[in-house]
């Protein structure tokens, strides 16, 4: 094991340091997957400082598993699915969902296209989620970026299908009328 | 790890192709959330360290507790200086090479007993001693008695091997006694103040066998008046003993058969032997001024059971080897906190059950470190060592090792090999800890313990 590391080390370098407690090893980590991971906090959080906390609170939870990592998957994604999983756990900590019953679940309006998300910068959709209330948000990254279906998400926020589905329909109306803001502010 | 995306989508791969600049601030605050989470890094955490720490502070104070309790006779002997009434110092220890006793005042009697290895035994009387004596059976290379004054009987009794007997008297001594039964090299008793008003008034050598060393020591000074005449003849011949009768008490009988001795001591007024056939000794040990009728030949005792007696009385149980090294030195290879070191210590023994020392490590991380460990007589031990990395580790071992030795034998002046074999648990303050297993090879004599083993 090395005694001194360096950013270009590799990732298994890293991991190796990071477990023995190297804070140097630690640094190099964070700061060669901060881009990746702070975008996904920021789908869950209102602003940069939240985005900060739910990243921050999920390095350490990694840092503090890593001996349990098996390099059989993309460590990047491995560290998604916890900086997912702790920003839900945030939101839940901070917001409480309430179901809303089915006869009152209304989808009326114009949806948002994914084509014309699709045509924004990461960083301006970023920018309109954090327009969105936080059910609202996490609903819709769950579903739209980080893939997970209704039920899934159901389960994971403790709500109904339907009351997933409608956070899902209301999200897409809201950044509809967003994003045909003039010129959103660069975060 | 499961990846736990369930479906693709094209925002998810935009979002997986993006990526934001790196923020110092943010790991600003990363290594504040560090900084105060610090026993979450590890499964040893602080408390546990200080809960080790106390365990063996304890361990500690208790082991050097119970060996003073247990040794307390043994390191009082040696330091008497006033009116004792007997003094006895056990020097059959492998560990006391030098026995001595230095008596000022007023002792009626001042005794070492020496069994094995002692290179000198030494009693320096300066006043008033009545009885100065010395046993010594084994290997004892010189046994001294020095008075200076008003000493009235300096007695040396040697079974084997003493290569010389030596009493020197400056004033006074009424009775110099040397009973020797082998290979005696030289005996010799020096009269520094001849024309002193009480001069020695009888010396007498026993002589058992092979001291023909007796005849030519030329050394031997008898320019005293009234000396015994000492007639050697031969090997396991009887000596004759012709004490003038104006120094002994009104009436000595003496009756010996061809193998047994009779020794008379001085100031006996009436003292009857009747001596059994076949024993090698009887002494008649004058303390306190026999009178007539006080004592009978029964009550008196033949040489060989008075030393069992004085053996038994002074000597303990034989101790184990363990507690006659006093150094122990070790060079080791093993890990210490997952990284592989060079380690070397030393330890003094400090008391047979607690040795305390001093060891440096160094890693193959280019970390170097120092270290104070203990160990114990049985092998149970604890060692804190710093190392210095990135910043300063405090760590440490406890380990319970079970020794193997060829051909033990308690309490003897040899040499063994063997080896160890030990459990321990190793800590550190600001890592984790792990529990290694060690292999020791042991060279053990009398003092050193010297061991070459590999941890891991």
């Amino acid at each position: 094991m090395p005694n001194r590391y360096f950013p270009n080390d590799n990732d298994a370098q890293l991991i190796e340091g990071c477990v023995a407690g190297h804070s140097l090893a630690q640094k190099y980590l964070y700061e060669r997957y901060f881009g990746r991971l702070v975008l996904v906090a920021h789908r869950y959080a209102r602003d940069k400082q939240e985005a900060w906390d739910i990243l921050n609170q999920s390095f350490l939870k990694i840092l503090q598993s890593l001996h349990r990592y098996q390099p059989t998957s993309s460590v990047l994604s491995w560290m998604k699915t916890i900086v997912v999983r702790t920003a839900i756990n945030h939101v839940r900590g901070n917001v409480s969902f309430q179901n809303i019953e089915d006869t009152h679940l209304n989808f009326e309006g114009d949806p948002l296209s994914n084509e014309a998300l699709l045509a924004l910068d990461v960083e301006y959709i970023i920018k309109a989620l954090q327009e969105l209330p936080t059910a609202t948000r996490t609903v819709f990254s769950l579903f739209e970026i980080d893939g997970y279906k209704h039920q899934e998400i159901a389960e994971m926020l403790n709500i109904s299908v339907g009351t997933s589905k409608w956070h899902l329909s209301e999200a897409k109306n809201r950044l509809r009328k967003i994003i045909n803001l003039p010129s959103p502010t660069k975060i | 790890m499961e990846n736990n995306k369930k479906n693709i989508t094209p925002l998810s791969e935009k979002f997986d192709k993006a990526e934001m600049p790196f923020e110092p601030d943010a790991w600003a605050q990363m290594a504040t959330l560090l900084a105060d989470n610090p026993k979450k890094k590890g499964r040893f955490g602080r408390s546990s360290f200080l809960l080790f720490l106390a365990f063996f502070v304890g361990v500690t104070l208790l082991g050097s507790w119970f060996f003073a309790f247990k040794n307390n006779e043994p390191l009082k002997a040696n330091t008497s200086f006033n009116s004792d009434k007997k003094q006895a110092v056990d020097a059959t220890h492998p560990e006391l090479y030098n026995s001595k006793t230095n008596e000022q005042n007023l002792i009626e009697k001042t005794e070492i007993t020496t069994q094995n290895s002692s290179q000198k035994a030494e009693i320096v009387a300066q006043n008033s001693i009545e009885k100065g004596e010395v046993i010594a059976q084994n290997r004892t290379k010189k046994v001294e008695i020095i008075a200076q004054n008003l000493t009235e009987k300096a007695e040396i009794i040697a079974q084997n091997s003493i290569k010389k007997n030596e009493i020197t008297t400056q004033n006074s001594i009424k009775e110099a006694e040397i009973n020797t039964q082998n290979s005696i090299e030289k005996v010799e008793i020096n009269i520094k103040n001849p024309n002193n008003s009480r001069p020695i008034s009888n010396k007498t050598f026993n002589l058992n066998e092979k001291n023909s060393a007796i005849q030519t020591n030329k050394s031997t000074v008898f320019d005293v008046k009234n000396d015994v005449q000492i007639k050697p003849k031969s090997e396991n011949e009887k000596i004759e003993t012709q004490v003038p009768p104006q120094y002994f008490g009104s009436k000595n009988d003496i009756s010996t058969t061809e193998t047994s001795f009779a020794t008379t001591s001085n100031s006996v007024e009436n003292s009857s032997i009747d001596a059994v056939k076949n024993s090698n000794f009887i002494e008649i040990k004058p303390l306190n001024r026999l009178k007539l009728g006080d004592k009978t030949t029964s009550e008196f005792e033949s040489d060989t059971a008075r030393h069992n007696r004085l053996m038994s009385q002074l000597m303990p149980e034989p101790k184990p080897l363990w507690d006659g090294f006093k150094h122990e030195l070790t060079i080791g290879y093993g890990n210490i906190n997952s990284s592989k070191a060079f380690q070397m210590r030393y330890v003094k023994r400090l008391t047979p059950l607690l040795g305390l020392g001093i060891c440096v490590v160094k890693t193959n991380e280019s970390d170097y470190g120092i270290g104070l460990p203990t160990t114990s007589s049985f092998d149970l031990e604890a060692q804190f060592y710093i190392v210095r990395r990135r910043y300063f580790e405090l760590a440490g071992t406890l380990g319970y090792g079970y020794n193997w030795v060829t051909n033990f034998e308690p309490n003897k002046d040899k040499t063994y090999t063997g080896f160890s074999f030990g459990i321990e648990p190793r800590f550190c303050l600001t890592n984790k800890w792990n529990l290694g297993i060690r292999f020791e090879g042991r060279y053990i004599t009398p003092n050193i313990l010297v061991q070459v083993g590999y941890r891991f």
